[in-house]
């Protein structure tokens, strides 16, 4: 809402600066967000006559002009205007004068022509945006006149962001009506000059809606002179962004931006019959609106009509068909209330946002619409020539009994928290505008005036009070922690724990949007294609589906990262999934590990090529790591499995507690190709879900033991296909409770030990809690260990 | 040998010591005098050829040279072995083994230290779903029917009606609704809103939503928490200031400042010459939000607020474009790492 502050000062005195206005109208709630000087002093300035016009010799485009400024010698400028006459007065800017934009003129030569200073434009002098041709002044206007006097000072216009909640303030009365409460003011309203009626002519309202048309008033002007606005008008308009057009015309939009009521004026001649109804469009029909856009329109939508057609969309757009032209005499000036929900589904649903629907959509006062009629027919008298007036017809079917709201003292100040006296209060109400009709010591009652139908509790009036007292006056205690008990959140506490933890595993945290393209879900989370969840309206494909799983944006990470020459990188991202489910959509917590390159290596051994089994290693690690973390890891296994994801042979599922949590391997050679990838990229995607709930503290202490412990190695000599699980869960079938830890502490593959064979080399450990061992009882332990896995395996043992 | 040859014999042993320079060569010197088949044997040896007269001054003269030499190889051994450089000397220059480098993304580092000022005075953290119910995210937030928030251009729809939260504010809803007052949380997450993506917009983003209802609460309790929120992660001497606004949800509403962590309220780049920098939306929670989850209206009041993450993190690490807290390039992410 642009609001030139010359206008605001038409209602109210103001003699603060622009600055502090600004804040005066920021701390109370209509935010500036901008200030824009149009114009400036003009320095040097003029006013220029043009004389005489003759063809630029060396350009097309371009004329001589030559000008006279009232006194001294005429003047050559090389103009590029079209609508450049002999006769036309227009605004020079001599050479060395600074237009509005910080240019400063200089002597030149345009094509070879030797131009001193220029003829301006709207837009080169600040006025507006119009470039169409050099600004045109009145023919009675002197050669010579310093162009200040012409066009006035510099102008501040303010840009407020006005909320919802307060459609009063989309006017420049409503926000002069504000600065009158803050500051204490009177408000000044334009008074209204309307002449008696004259007129015999009758027009008939007909309203088919009390709910959609509260009210609706109609007058007939006769006989108008249409002709330009005054300049003082088109220049607020202007100023304000909108386009002068005609006296009328103009003059409805004047009355707009100053009431925040919008008008609309029909040609009286192109209206059939005496009748004016409110009605709903029929289905089918059509109008042509002002735009020139011929709208089909539907029974939702609210029209004006006539004894034969719609002529406008109420409260959205004139038609076509009743168009102020030049030729208009006499014309129909409509002041209406509709319903906001009806003008707001029009304008979407046609796509025709106008200053008109705009206003009310968000609600307009319906009290003051005669007024607003009057203010209108007041200024047409006074600029349209009208002679005569016709009655005002005021059809009010929606009239209602004005509302009141009361309030009491120690709630308002109470849930603001400063202590304000009754009478001050009282005095806030009636600087407001809210007369106050009863009031004791516990609080009052006000009336609530038309143009406040925002305040409906009195939750509201007490935001008044704080808003007219000042939030500034408002203290900022320490905080006094009210700490409730059994309120916890242990997911979170945990999900830090692990963002934590991976940061510090050398892990670099990612955050993808949740929302993704189909085409990398398909590509590594297959089969969850049946469930994944499709928006119906995204932006873009490329947020499109919402994430089944966190490895597509893993993947696309260490593309993007790879394709920036990072060839080494280990990455986690923890973070919603979506799945489809019968009952909705199931929201899972995950975390996704990725890496590339050698990262786990120490910095001197980075060359070396990077094996799958490296790779797979350092990244099933971090899982394993993760598991201790949360204090799952015994629960937990690795089952081989075919993923389309991962390579044949490089892909596991995790079990956790018996439940599939996760899966894990190396980037499948496919995808490698086609997310330009190399070298072995292995990722881990676990569901936290289940497992976050669990840990707590740890379990009681265990003895610390004070026996030594025997060790006993053994290598098994198995098939390349046996795993290293095979071999524990034999372990774990005979384990003897002396047996405290199995660890395999060497691998070797080679054609040496026969075809498809490798060797893995185990060290046990025994130990007893109440005495030393003996080598014997050792022996007969370890021998039927190893006994048990070369008949489970077919194992040899290297050695034997 | 006389007394004369064992003091010369003293003084080569001493210069043979001295031009060591190195302690293996120290140690060919020392057997050449004290080894077995050394020097000092030798003039023991020779201590029976001595007349018996001269016998004690020359032991004495004998034992002045083992001791003397001894002394010499034991300040030289202790001189070489401190000053001489080993061939298999570490190059302590080497670049340590420090492992890779992670690290939280910003908006989580922004994330962890707000739950982190909060838990302090008392806040719990709350979650909820992001795929939330229209009551959840809109009619119970007090917003009205027809508000264009709800416009299908601006949220994002599923297929059974339900919706991707505009804002973290239904996690209010849906604790209230399982909780009676006193409520104390603090609630982070994600949100969506159907926003073309620019350096400011992103269509999903991180917001963080406070509330604490109780009886009695006032603006003040809520300019007081905040202030204190202000000062943990912006500095000890940052204000805050409100300006009324307007959110369907909080009646007062207001929007919060604080003063510009970089110029500290003078009027800079960061902060556009105001002073102040934009940073969170609060007010009193509305009655028609207690009555939406079966609070008592007339006995209540608190107050929310809320703020976006990607917001703070780009004010506070001067990101100029909200796309790259998404982009997920090392470079950048590691620079906060």
């Amino acid at each position: 809402m642009l609001v030139p502050l010359s206008w605001l000062q038409d209602y109210i005195d103001l003699h603060e600066s622009v600055e502090e206005l600004r804040d005066l109208l920021t701390y109370s709630g209509l935010e500036v967000e901008g200030i824009e000087t149009h114009g400036s002093n003009f320095d040097g300035f003029v006013v220029a006559e043009i004389t005489d016009v003759s063809p630029h010799p060396n350009a097309d485009r371009l004329t001589l002009c030559t000008v006279t400024l009232g006194a001294g010698a005429p003047m050559q400028v090389v103009c590029g205007a079209p609508n450049v006459r002999v006769g036309l007065r227009s605004i020079y800017a001599p050479v060395g004068a600074t237009l509005p934009d910080g240019t400063k003129l200089k002597k030149a030569k345009i094509r070879g022509v030797e131009s001193l200073g220029m003829l301006c434009a709207e837009d080169e002098l600040g006025l507006s945006g119009d470039h169409s041709g050099i600004m045109e002044l009145p023919p009675e206007t002197k050669a010579g006149t310093p162009a200040i006097d012409v066009l006035g000072g510099p102008e501040s216009v303010f840009d407020l962001e006005v909320t919802p909640n307060r459609p009063d303030c989309l006017s420049i009365i409503g926000v002069a009506r504000e600065l009158a409460a803050l500051t204490g003011r009177t408000l000044r309203l334009p008074e209204l000059k309307v002449t008696a009626s004259e007129s015999t002519e009758q027009i008939t309202v007909e309203i088919e809606s009390a709910e959609a048309c509260p009210r609706y008033t109609a007058r007939v002007l006769s006989g108008a002179q249409i002709a330009p606005s005054p300049d003082w008008m088109q220049k607020r308009l202007r100023l304000c962004g909108l386009r002068p057009i005609n006296n009328v015309v103009d003059i409805t939009n004047y009355v707009l931006l100053e009431t925040g009521h919008p008008l609309h004026a029909f040609d009286r001649a192109k209206l059939n019959g005496n009748t004016i109804r409110i009605r709903s469009a029929e289905a089918n029909e059509t109008l042509e609106t002002l735009n020139a856009d011929e709208q089909e329109l539907s029974t939702q939508d609210l029209v004006i009509a006539d004894d034969s057609k719609a002529i406008a969309l109420a409260g959205v757009m004139g038609g076509a068909n009743s168009e102020i032209g030049e030729d208009t005499k006499d014309l129909l000036l409509e002041s209406a209330a509709f319903l906001p929900s009806r003008v707001r589904g029009t304008a979407k649903r046609l796509d025709c946002h106008t200053d008109s629907s705009y206003r009310f959509a968000r609600g307009c006062d319906i009290t003051s619409v005669d007024w607003v009629s009057k203010r209108a027919t007041s200024l047409l008298i006074e600029h349209a020539g009208i002679p005569s007036i016709g009655p005002l017809v005021d059809v009010y079917p929606g009239k209602q009994q004005p509302r009141s709201l009361s309030c009491r003292w120690k709630k308002i100040t109470d849930l603001i928290g400063v202590e304000i006296p009754a009478e001050q209060m009282s005095g806030y109400f009636e600087r407001l505008g809210l007369p106050i009709l009863d009031q004791d010591t516990h609080g009052c009652t006000v009336q609530i005036p038309g143009f406040r139908q925002d305040l409906t509790r009195p939750v509201d009036l007490t935001e008044e009070i704080a808003r007219l007292n000042g939030l500034d006056k408002i203290p900022a205690p320490a905080p006094s922690a009210q700490i409730i008990t059994d309120a916890r959140d242990p997911e979170t506490r945990v999900l830090v724990k692990i963002w934590r933890h991976l940061a510090r595993r050398g892990f670099l945290e990612t955050l993808n949007y949740s929302l993704c393209t189909p085409e990398a879900l398909n590509h590594l989370d297959a089969a969850n294609r049946a469930q994944q969840v499709v928006l119906p309206n995204p932006i873009s494909q490329d947020q499109s589906v919402l994430r089944s799983s966190l490895l597509p944006q893993m993947v696309q990470t260490l593309t993007y990262n790879k394709a920036h020459q990072i060839e080494e990188l280990a990455l986690f991202e923890e973070g919603k999934t979506y799945l489809q489910a019968t009952d909705g959509v199931v929201e899972q917590t995950r975390v996704c590990l990725g890496t590339m390159g050698p990262w786990h290596r120490p910095e001197l051994d980075k060359q070396r090529p990077l094996t799958d089994r490296e790779a797979y290693a350092d990244i099933k690690g971090e899982v394993e790591n993760l598991f201790h973390l949360l204090g799952c890891e015994d629960g937990c296994t690795y089952v081989a499995a075919d993923d389309p994801a991962f390579g044949k042979g490089q892909a596991a599922r995790i079990h956790c507690a018996a439940k599939e949590v996760g899966r894990i391997g190396l980037l499948s050679a496919k995808l490698k190709q086609a997310y330009k990838l190399s070298g072995p990229i292995a990722l881990a995607e676990i569901d936290l879900t289940h497992i976050l709930l669990k840990p707590g503290l740890p379990d009681g202490m265990s003895p610390i033991p004070s026996f030594p412990s025997t060790t006993r190695d053994v290598a098994l000599i198995l098939d390349r296909s046996r795993s290293h699980q095979e071999v524990t869960d034999l372990v774990n079938q005979e384990r003897p409770k002396d047996l405290v830890q199995v660890r395999l502490f060497d691998l070797f593959e080679s054609d040496k030990l026969g075809e498809n064979k490798k060797s893995m080399a185990y060290r046990f450990t025994y130990r007893n809690p109440k005495k030393t061992l003996t080598d014997e009882a050792v022996e007969k332990m370890h021998a039927r260990i190893v006994d048990r896995l070369v008949s489970g395996l077919n194992a040899g043992i290297v050695g034997k | 040998m006389n007394l004369e040859e064992l003091s010369s014999l003293t003084q080569h042993a001493l210069s043979d010591l001295s031009a060591a320079d190195s302690v293996d060569r120290l140690e060919e010197v020392r057997i050449s005098y004290l080894g077995r088949n050394g020097k000092l044997p030798e003039i023991m040896a020779g201590l029976k050829h001595v007349s018996p007269e001269d016998r004690p001054a020359f032991g004495k003269a004998a034992n002045e040279f083992k001791l003397q030499v001894t002394q010499a190889l034991k300040d030289r051994k202790d001189h070489l072995l401190s000053s001489a450089i080993p061939a298999d000397a570490l190059d302590v220059t080497l670049p340590g083994n420090t492992g890779f480098r992670g690290g939280n993304h910003p908006i989580r580092q922004i994330m962890l230290r707000v739950i982190d000022v909060f838990d302090r005075i008392g806040f719990t953290v709350a979650t909820g779903p992001d795929v939330e119910t229209v009551f959840n995210n809109f009619d119970a937030l007090n917003t009205p029917a027809d508000h264009p928030s709800r416009d299908e251009q601006d949220t994002f729809y599923l297929s059974d009606g339900t919706l991707l939260r505009t804002q973290t504010s239904p996690i209010q809803i849906r604790y209230m609704l399982e909780n009676p007052p006193p409520v104390r949380i603090i609630a982070p997450g994600r949100a969506y809103r159907r926003d073309t993506p620019d350096a400011t917009h992103s269509a999903n983003f991180h917001q963080v939503e406070g509330l604490y209802v109780a009886h009695k609460v006032s603006m003040a309790d809520l300019k007081g928490d905040l202030t204190h929120f202000a000062r943990e992660i912006l500095g000890k001497k940052t204000k805050i200031r409100f300006r009324p606004h307007f959110f369907p949800f909080t009646e007062p509403s207001v929007e919060v400042d604080f003063t510009c962590h970089v110029c500290k309220g003078k009027g800079c780049r960061v902060c556009k010459n105001s002073g102040w920098i934009e940073i969170a939306g609060a007010g009193m929670v509305d009655p028609k939000v207690y009555e939406a989850v079966g609070y008592d209206p007339d006995s209540t009041t608190g107050y929310a607020f809320g703020m976006g993450l990607e917001r703070i993190a780009m004010i506070l690490l001067e990101i100029d474009d909200i796309r790259r807290l998404y982009e997920n390039d090392a470079r950048f992410l590691r620079q906060f790492a």
